[in-house]
């Protein structure tokens, strides 16, 4: 292939070996004197308080809901772009339409309170 | 020869990762398994030569939905448990599956898909200069004389990005539109179903 | 000049391990020889930039000293220029404290995981004409999403801590990376038109004077520097900086996600975040400052790379007096300013530019008319933002801050 994707598939290769690399030479030479207390979870030095588990708070789904719709918007733009010296000025309209129906959701968002941080 | 072991280390990579999303003990070890096959997709998109398409993969998927995934599994009550992930419903679900399974295979094999010959041509007002990367698919096309060989003399350059940009705005125009508006509803009908 | 002699050293390179390699069969060499190349160009660029990575930790440290009024490490080496090492030998030597809580593989992995987004960005880096490694057509896409798959191992870090507050510092986290995302690379689309590629050297070179020219001819700081600066703070935010680092803070939440990580598996976040620092400023130099091209055609006998290099190091140095000057947002102003004002700004300016280049570009005005309306586009976006940011300022509540007025006894300044 004229693209160089195979030298992207080997620095990601090589990319993944350089933590591994350095765990390697981090395990050879650090002390290893482990205890129950050194390894008890960390709670600012108290013991654990009740379950691992969170109350989970919807905001996080809403915020990540928003923005996969909005990488979406950008997946469109970007080819949208790219074309731009060769399209019609009525692309600019076309556009325009698609940006605004996304404004729209963007402001029911922000409306309703999914754009807030508890 | 290499191009058929890379290929049959990604599909292994990503079929493993898929079966090992249904086998894992905790769901959160499944979603982590289903970003792997997400990851294994995008690089068969690339080796098919939808360069684009295997970029988006990565960062629409693995960026976006797997956060989204993760964080919906973050609202299971229980996000440590480990549980069995097999029942005893065995042989329905093997036949539900296997039929399911069995219909996909078929209509893959026998349908007739329309190739990548169908927005490249001069016709369409871009004309693709010598030396573009069309993917292997395209290659072949154009040596089975499906498809007409990039023109040397061309002087516009515009790539597979910019085609694809310019059938959007033309031949896919309402498609486009109608994304915004099912982006729209999707949006609308998440929040109301979350502010529950 | 420059250029005809790496090409020729690569060539000769190649036919060197061709002819090392004439016992393969003869079908094999040309596959092994491309890999092998690969394997050096990616070992190459690696080794560059963890020596960059090393150095901009002490530059950071130097640099962020003297904003500070103080001076900065300087016992280890003339001018402390030895400390990256000896915090690579205190970092190696540490003990490894895993909990035994822990989800041990969702553990380890999220450690190591954190480093190949960072790292694989590189491989679109022009760092010269003829020394960018891969030059995909779609270079500028794949680096943000490569980037963006950075979130996936901060959870794993987060969640197989098994700690409470490591997994709210990881969503944390998670969430905002993810709310400045979209002003990042939104912010870029105006460039986008204005370029016509996502092809990283094509990029470059439209913005002259060695390139093939184009339209603008000019670097796109000066026709889109709303999008520049919308940018540089996406970016900050990003790779969790300050006064983006409400995640990382020491005296917010312990330390967020990599509270239950020591030695050298700390390091690998702290690796991280600095392959991404020089990363984003590598790209934004590129996308905004004319990449490898010098300003004026008669300073071309510099080398590309030394002018590259140079943006870099100046895009590295602006996030690092960003760090030693602006105190942190709090996580609900964060959210709030990614959604609320950089979002629809960089619409505004995607929908202006994508206008002033039909009307104006298209129907061939004079450059110099051109660039007038992007300066006016650019002012409007200014107002905009200023006008932003004095709405939302109001509508939060924020107390006007008085220097010269006593304290009242609750506090708050009058």
């Amino acid at each position: 292939m004229s693209e160089s994707w195979v030298f992207v598939a080997v620095f990601a290769l090589i990319a993944l070996s350089i933590p591994l690399i350095g765990l390697l030479m981090a395990f050879a030479l650090r002390p290893k004197r482990s205890g129950p207390i050194k390894n008890s979870t960390y709670e600012c030095g108290l013991e654990t308080i009740g379950e691992t588990w969170i109350q989970f708070k919807v905001q996080y789904y809403l915020f990540a809901l928003v923005f996969v719709l909005f990488d979406v918007e950008t997946v469109f733009l970007y080819p949208w772009a790219v074309a731009y010296n060769h399209l019609p000025l009525f692309a600019l309209v076309e556009m325009f339409v698609f940006l605004f129906i996304l404004g729209v959701g963007l402001v029911y968002a922000w409306r309703k309170g999914a754009l807030e941080w508890v | 020869m290499i191009e058929q072991g890379a290929f049959i280390a990604i599909a292994a990579v990503t079929l493993i990762a898929a079966c090992a999303v249904v086998v894992a003990r905790t769901v959160f070890v499944s979603a982590l398994w289903l970003v792997l096959s997400f990851v294994g997709i995008a690089g068969l998109y690339i080796m098919a030569g939808a360069y684009f398409l295997g970029v988006v993969q990565v960062l629409v998927y693995v960026g976006a939905i797997s956060v989204l995934i993760l964080f919906a599994v973050m609202l299971t009550r229980n996000v440590m448990a480990e549980e069995s992930p097999f029942n005893r419903e065995t042989v329905i679900s093997f036949m539900v599956v296997g039929s399911l399974f069995g219909v996909l295979a078929i209509a893959g094999y026998t349908a007739d898909w329309p190739l990548t010959h169908g927005a490249v041509t001069p016709a369409n007002g871009l004309a693709v200069p010598a030396g573009t990367d069309l993917g292997a698919s395209a290659a072949l096309a154009v040596a089975a004389g499906a498809m007409p060989a990039a023109d040397p003399g061309a002087a516009t350059m515009p790539g597979t990005v910019a085609m694809l940009g310019r059938s959007l705005m033309s031949e896919h125009l309402l498609a486009f539109e109608v994304m915004s508006i099912i982006l729209l509803v999707a949006l609308v009908g998440a929040i109301v179903i979350a502010r529950d | 000049m420059t250029d005809a002699w790496v090409v020729l050293q690569a060539s000769g390179l190649r036919e060197s391990l061709a002819g090392l390699l004439s016992r393969l069969p003869e079908g094999a060499i040309a596959p092994t020889v491309e890999l092998l190349m690969a394997v050096l160009k990616a070992t190459a660029i690696v080794l560059v930039i963890q020596l960059g990575m090393l150095y901009s930790t002490w530059l950071e440290r130097k640099f962020i000293a003297r904003i500070q009024d103080r001076v900065g490490p300087n016992r280890i080496g003339l001018f402390g220029l030895g400390v990256p090492f000896a915090d690579m030998v205190k970092i190696l030597t540490k003990e490894d404290i895993t909990p035994t809580a822990a989800h041990r593989w969702v553990y380890n992995l999220g450690a190591v995981l954190v480093v190949p987004p960072a790292l694989l960005g590189f491989a679109v880096i022009a760092f010269d004409r003829h020394l960018i490694a891969a030059d995909l057509s779609v270079g500028i896409l794949f680096f943000f999403a490569v980037a963006s798959t950075s979130v996936i191992p901060i959870f794993m870090a987060g969640w197989g801590s098994r700690n409470k507050y490591a997994l709210i510092g990881a969503m944390r986290a998670v969430a905002q990376i993810v709310s400045y995302e979209i002003p990042q690379v939104l912010s870029l689309v105006g460039v986008l038109l204005l370029a016509g590629t996502l092809g990283v050297n094509e990029l470059i070179a439209s913005q002259g004077p060695l390139g093939d020219g184009g339209f603008p001819g000019v670097w796109f700081v000066f026709l889109q520097p709303i999008a520049f600066i919308i940018f540089l703070i996406a970016t900050s935010a990003e790779i969790e900086r300050t006064p983006f680092d409400i995640p990382d803070a020491e005296s917010e939440i312990i330390a967020g996600y990599h509270t239950e990580y020591s030695g050298i598996k700390f390091g690998m976040f702290y690796l991280a975040l600095y392959f991404a620092t020089i990363a984003a400023a590598a790209i934004g130099a590129i996308l905004f400052l004319g990449g490898w091209q010098p300003p004026f055609a008669f300073l071309a006998f510099v080398p590309g790379w030394a002018w590259m290099t140079g943006k870099t190091v100046l895009l590295v140095l602006v996030f690092m007096w960003l760090r030693g000057t602006l105190p942190r947002l709090r996580a609900d102003q964060l959210m709030a300013f990614a959604w609320k004002i950089l979002v629809p700004l960089t619409l505004v300016n995607l929908l202006l530019t994508g206008l002033i280049g039909k009307l104006l570009y298209a129907a061939e005005q004079p450059p110099l008319v051109v660039f007038a309306a992007f300066t006016v586009s650019n002012a409007v976006l200014l107002g905009l933002l200023l006008w932003l940011i004095a709405w939302w300022r109001e509508r939060d509540g924020a107390p006007a801050v008085r220097f010269d007025a006593p304290l009242a006894p609750s506090g708050r300044t009058a």
